[in-house]
């Protein structure tokens, strides 16, 4: 059950003098299970990507097909429900979501809409509450008294208690402290080991390169690369032709590289790089 | 919500862009005093003529307009249609019950549907080519005499500057809360009416809060910058008389001339 983009183009305002190119002609593939970053500087149309992946935005022309259903201009608007219960979006700063009186209800509302029951909704809220690092202590407090790194994660909670088989995240750790950030990206990543397939809106190039098997580069609108993380990040002059750069650890063993050192394969994650590193330096000192 | 042109800017280089906006203010309520100054074909005729002069320097595309006049249509039709079949008097056409249809009825819908459409069109050209914030700036200079009277124009100025500023603001922050509130399983389109009322909590209560936000943000950024709302304030954009608004009172001054000697009297 893989996602299909196919040939999808997005105008908005369309039929008025005000239209103006949101997407064209994005195709891609992704496979289920696969952790995929969209990269791309402000306004080369991440956003408005993602908003096809639940048919909040129906595609102009083409069509996406995602969880068994195909979403095209002429898809109604009705009956849409059992797609979102298979896709999550977690929005751009996503505590401006939050409503209810209480953390568990806010977190057990998703589930509820999407027909579980109370009982069992509100079980999921606080499995969730605990799974996204809060204290059991705060599902009896309103959303509104919490700390903002708190607020958030209780909004992503509130997503995820869905339980969807397709989570996307729109720069889910901005504005979280260095810990919070690792915390809740190692959440996603351990979302997809169980078998989900999750879609990572980012302008954190080394969360892309750390977390990602497969990454799609944006710019004005267009899908200019869809590869692996270690091809898309190998050449920095082609990032920065697209407002882009290399995560901290290519850049890295790319100048070690221009200083004798040689790797294998481009390094993507610290530990890969230690690894390459020491390597090095053993095989130097024999 | 974004197909609405009313109230909307839209940015050109038509000769009315370089209309200073107390100008444009002052035209569009001459123009909507003196309309009701044409009684019969002729000044139907001058009025509908200077309008359309009006928008044709905007040298916006017809058809934005006629995406502004769409919304409101059925209230036009509607009110002719009521001048239509309750007006009295002339030749009868058709008589049922106390419905009729009347030489005169069907005179008066007719300048009442036309009146209305200039109306709308002349302040949609003002809307169009001027930015929400000039408006207010126009209104406050306007407005200035009232303070001989301590009416506190520039406070109500300011007011009306930040309403208008956070509209858009507002309209997006409701577009991106009812999409979140989609994904977690809202259906606004489907259930009954209370179903459908209880659908907008989720999104009263987030829009609500961040207003709030909105607001205090802003008051504590106004304070950081020095604002005190009893001094006088300069401003970044000064107003300009220009010969363009010579030409734009000048035009609206001619209207009124003719209107007044082709009326019936």
């Amino acid at each position: 059950m893989s996602i299909i983009f196919n040939k999808v183009s997005y105008l908005y305002n369309q039929n008025t003098s005000l239209e103006q190119p949101g997407l064209q002609d994005v195709s891609f593939k992704l496979k289920t299970g696969s952790f995929t970053a969209v990269i791309g500087h402000t306004g080369s149309g991440k956003s408005t990507l993602l908003q096809h992946f639940n048919a909040l935005l129906k595609p102009t022309s083409g069509s996406v097909e995602i969880a068994g259903f195909k979403i095209d201009a002429a898809t109604s608007n009705k009956g849409l429900k059992p797609l979102r219960q298979q896709v999550g979006i977690v929005f751009q700063f996503p505590e401006s979501q939050l409503f209810e009186e209480t953390v568990e209800k806010d977190i057990a509302f998703g589930p509820q809409n999407f027909g579980l029951s109370e009982e069992e909704a509100h079980k999921r809220a606080r499995l969730w509450l605990r799974r996204v690092g809060l204290s059991q202590d705060l599902a009896t407090r309103s959303p509104f008294d919490l700390s903002g790194g708190q607020m958030r994660r209780v909004a992503i909670a509130g997503i995820m208690a869905s339980e969807p088989a397709v989570l996307c995240l729109d720069e889910p750790a901005a504005g979280l402290d260095p810990q919070g950030h690792q915390q809740i990206m190692q959440l996603f990543k351990k979302y997809q080991a169980a078998g989900h397939t999750v879609v990572l809106i980012t302008h954190d190039m080394d969360d892309a390169a750390r977390y990602a098997d497969d990454v799609l580069v944006m710019d004005h609108g267009q899908l200019v690369k869809h590869a692996s993380p270690a091809e898309v990040f190998a050449d920095p002059d082609w990032l920065h032709r697209h407002h882009l750069e290399q995560p901290a650890t290519v850049a890295f063993s790319q100048a070690l590289a221009r200083a004798g050192m040689q790797f294998e394969h481009l390094p993507l994650t610290r530990s890969e790089l230690v690894q390459a590193i020491c390597q090095q330096v053993k095989g130097a000192g024999q | 919500m974004s197909k609405l042109i009313i109230g909307r800017y839209i940015p050109g280089d038509g000769p009315v862009y370089r209309m200073d906006p107390r100008g444009k203010l002052l035209a569009t309520f001459i123009f909507i005093a003196i309309v009701f100054l044409a009684n019969n074909w002729q000044t139907y005729a001058i009025a509908c003529g200077f309008c359309l002069l009006a928008v044709i320097a905007t040298k916006l595309p017809l058809k934005t307009f006629l995406q502004g006049i769409r919304p409101l249509v059925w209230l036009i039709l509607f009110t002719a249609l009521l001048q239509l079949v309750f007006t009295t008097g002339g030749h009868v056409y058709w008589h049922w019950g106390i419905f009729s249809i009347t030489s005169f009825g069907l005179v008066n819908s007719i300048f009442i549907f036309l009146r209305f459409l200039m109306v709308i069109l002349i302040s949609t050209v003002l809307t169009l080519t001027t930015m929400p914030l000039e408006i207010a700036a126009g209104m406050e200079s306007l407005l200035k005499p009232l303070k001989y009277l301590h009416v506190p124009v520039e406070q109500i100025a300011l007011v009306m500057a930040i309403a208008l500023r956070f509209v858009p603001t507002l309209m997006d922050q409701t577009v991106k809360i009812m999409n979140a509130q989609r994904t977690r399983g809202v259906d606004f389109n489907e259930g009954g009416l209370i179903q459908r009322a209880k659908a907008f909590v989720p999104i009263i209560v987030p829009l609500f809060i961040e207003s709030l936000n909105v607001a205090l943000d802003l008051s504590i950024a106004m304070e950081a910058r020095g604002y005190q709302d009893d001094k006088p304030r300069s401003r970044y954009r000064s107003l300009h008389w220009s010969h363009y608004d010579l030409y734009n009172l000048g035009f609206f001054v001619l209207l009124t001339v003719l209107l007044i000697i082709f009326r019936e009297h």
